[in-house]
């Protein structure tokens, strides 16, 4: 695959570009799903000690990949006063683990006090995921009531809202002392972005099902289990993942964009994708929020899908055509006809899952001062484009609260704390790097050797001729700069749906709505991959 | 300063632990990012307590700028801050240098790790450190490792350098939600 048949990174990787991303069938989730499903996982719940109110704990077990995996959950009661979705919080509904193997009871002690302390306990290499829910108080206690008296269900606010609990952190990775990535990302299943955050979180959504059978005292019909995953806040923290793994970043963004290549090559496929069409438009419909601003995206793109879908025959336009239509209308329509094409081309494209944990290889830094020049003008020209001495290009700073290490962000110049400024400001170091760098031949590594404060900059953009989608071409501390179009992008990518968000800094999700639940995947998924509520059954 | 081999005295870190909390005491002592970045990556794949007590007296060091002289096959550093310049060694040799020597050092075991990590040969004279290019390099990938506990409140003290103290603005506005949130 050529690059030229890429899209480019001046178009793909801008924020308003990124912050208008949908979940593809190459998202984490779905991936995690299908290798469920192949294997035809059988989860078990070998403890389930609740009282009647749903305190307590319980354990989750399953072999996949020739390992066994727990997930062990811990609930208690929880005053409506101090449920919040910050990670300032210090107490929540539900907290979880999930564990390498089977745990003992000597082990489940050990994590029935260390889990519901979460950030403030400590972990072993036998723990891979840490995780926390709070309940959706408008859902789940007027499902419970229903469910105990008979009523009908509020399908309803089952479909808008789309979950029971909402996850507030999933840890993994080494913090707090759990295992690092790195100890088990060659078992098979669990080589992928965040398999082990994708499978403690859909675990999550089997036990919010049974949490609420259990406090309603009756069971849910399998069509209410599939309509309801695990709701998420997506907060600031999320953001700067997106800046400080860039090879990574590239190489999610070049698995998608070389599946978007294969497609538009491919022979069109009109008896799936009319279909599919018409449940993207039911999606769209049940896809409503509280923003104004959002909810008018929402609208847009609705009218616009409903004229597209209405006229589409067997006789299907040219991909390229239809991209570049829907590109013209808004970065929603582009990146959403995008999700619906790769949908219905699986069989060419599923394979690319398999590179989106490998990094791009690093080349040498060019020889010389000119060299490098020449370099940030062909591949980092983005970060050239703002004046960095006016406030409106730096009036936001990117950092960490001492209290509980929350990641925020601040207005430079009506607020302290610039000073402690986390160094995401990639954009305005590149320039400064560039107005540094003398117009001659100074063999480059002596240029450093002198200030090596550079170095960053350096190292970011000796990356780019190898990995053209590793930068973010925005001005990230920019007065425009929107955090919640890096959650979006990096939500996407999960496999999150139903953006719902609630300021520029942070958005509720839903994930796993529509998937298949554990009974399903014991039987191979037999109903089929494309369950995304995108493409709403 | 006593290094506590009582496994009492020490927890089990993972190596994205190491990782990540010197990566910021490294920022919070002020050196450069993408030393500090990588700094931390070397030693996460190497750990021992001796090296961490020597990362923390390296990092109480006043940061001088380096004077860099090359010529011909050489580089003379003065001025050196291991921690901020050990890049200039990997430089000079990957530019075909033969030998890069350092004044103001003291052989430790950080600049071992280095040493070992890179695959360099190390001379040592009274007055500098004479560093020569090898092929016997050895990079690892984090793993865990049982932390002094005192060497690591002291890394915990340069990483809360990083942390910006809270204000009522700060914790009402910069994160979005509010302090509490119900659904």
């Amino acid at each position: 695959m050529k690059h030229s048949d890429l899209r480019p990174p001046t178009h793909v990787m801008r924020l308003a570009q990124m912050g208008a991303m949908f979940p593809t069938r190459l998202s984490f989730l779905r991936v995690l799903l299908r290798a469920l499903a192949a294997e035809k996982v059988q989860v078990r719940r070998p403890v389930w000690d609740m009282c009647a109110q749903g305190y307590g704990r319980a354990v989750y077990t399953l072999r996949f990949g020739g390992h066994d995996y727990a997930l062990c959950a811990f609930s208690k009661p929880l005053a409506a006063e101090n449920r919040t979705d910050r990670v300032i919080a210090s107490e929540w509904d539900a907290a979880f683990v999930l564990y390498d193997g089977i745990p003992n009871s000597a082990e489940l002690d050990r994590l029935a006090h260390n889990v519901p302390l979460q950030e403030g306990g400590r972990f072993t290499a036998r723990d891979l995921c840490l995780s926390r829910a709070n309940k959706s108080v408008r859902l789940f206690g007027t499902m419970a009531h229903a469910m105990q008296t008979g009523a009908p269900l509020p399908m309803g606010d089952i479909l808008r809202t789309g979950y029971l609990m909402r996850t507030t952190a999933v840890y993994g990775n080494g913090k707090f002392g759990l295992a690092d990535r790195i100890d088990f990302c060659d078992r098979p299943g669990m080589g992928g972005p965040f398999m082990a955050e994708m499978l403690t979180v859909w675990l999550i959504r089997g036990f919010t099902h049974d949490l609420l059978e259990h406090v309603g005292d009756a069971e849910l019909p399998i069509s209410v289990k599939h309509a309801l995953g695990v709701g998420n806040a997506t907060g600031l923290g999320m953001a700067p993942f997106l800046v400080s793994h860039p090879g990574l970043l590239h190489a999610w963004m070049a698995a998608r964009e070389t599946a978007l290549a294969r497609v538009r090559r491919a022979d069109p496929r009109p008896h799936v994708l009319i279909p599919l069409a018409h449940r993207v438009m039911q999606h769209l419909l049940e896809w409503n929020v509280p923003d104004a601003a959002a909810q008018a995206d929402i609208v847009a793109l609705r009218r616009y899908w409903a004229q597209f879908a209405r006229r589409l025959t067997p006789n299907l336009p040219d991909y390229d055509h239809m991209i570049t239509t829907a590109a013209h209308h808004s970065p929603e329509a582009e990146e959403l006809t995008i999700a619906w094409l790769l949908e219905a081309h699986g069989d060419s494209i599923d394979d690319l899952a398999a590179f989106m944990a490998r990094l791009p290889p690093r080349g040498g830094l060019p020889l010389t001062c000119t060299d490098m020049r020449d370099m940030i003008a062909t591949h980092a020209n983005f970060a050239l484009q703002s004046d960095y001495r006016s406030t409106v290009d730096t009036a936001q700073f990117w950092y960490v609260s001492q209290s509980k290490l929350e990641p925020r962000l601040g207005q430079r110049h009506t607020e302290p704390g610039a000073d402690k400024e986390s160094p995401l400001d990639i954009a305005r170091r590149i320039a400064a790097f560039y107005a540094d760098l003398p117009k001659d031949n100074t063999p480059l590594w002596v240029f450093l050797a002198q200030n090596p404060t550079h170095r960053m900059a350096a190292d970011r953009i000796g990356l780019l001729p190898y990995a053209p989608y590793a930068e973010i071409q925005d001005n990230l501390i920019a007065a425009t700069t929107h955090p919640i179009d890096m959650l979006r992008c990096k939500l996407s990518f999960f496999g999150a749906q139903k953006f719902d968000p609630k300021s520029k800094l942070w958005t509720r999700i839903a994930l796993y709505q529509g998937a298949p639940v554990a009974t399903d995947i014991a039987l191979g998924a037999q109903g089929g991959d494309m369950w995304l509520s995108t493409f709403a059954p | 300063m006593v290094v506590h081999l009582c496994p009492m005295m020490q927890t089990n870190r993972s190596g994205n632990e190491i990782y990540a909390t010197l990566y910021k005491a490294c920022r919070g002592a002020g050196l450069p990012t993408a030393q500090g970045d990588q700094i931390a990556q070397i030693v996460a794949g190497a750990y021992s307590n001796l090296v961490l007590q020597a990362i923390l007296i390296h990092l109480g060091q006043p940061q001088h700028p380096p004077l860099v002289t090359a010529a011909a096959q050489n580089v003379r550093i003065e001025n050196v801050h291991i921690l901020r310049d050990f890049p200039i060694i990997h430089d000079a040799f990957q530019a075909g240098l033969a030998q890069v020597t350092c004044t103001d050092l003291i052989p430790d075991a950080l600049i071992n790790a280095l040493c070992h990590h890179f695959g360099w040969s190390l001379q040592v004279h009274p007055d500098a450190l004479i560093f020569t290019p090898s092929d016997l390099a050895d990079p690892q990938g984090p793993q865990r490792a049982d932390v002094d506990n005192l060497l690591w409140d002291q890394l915990e003290t340069w990483a809360y350098e990083t942390y910006v103290p809270e204000s009522d603005t700060s914790r009402l506005s910069g994160a979005g939600p509010g302090l509490s949130d119900n659904d």
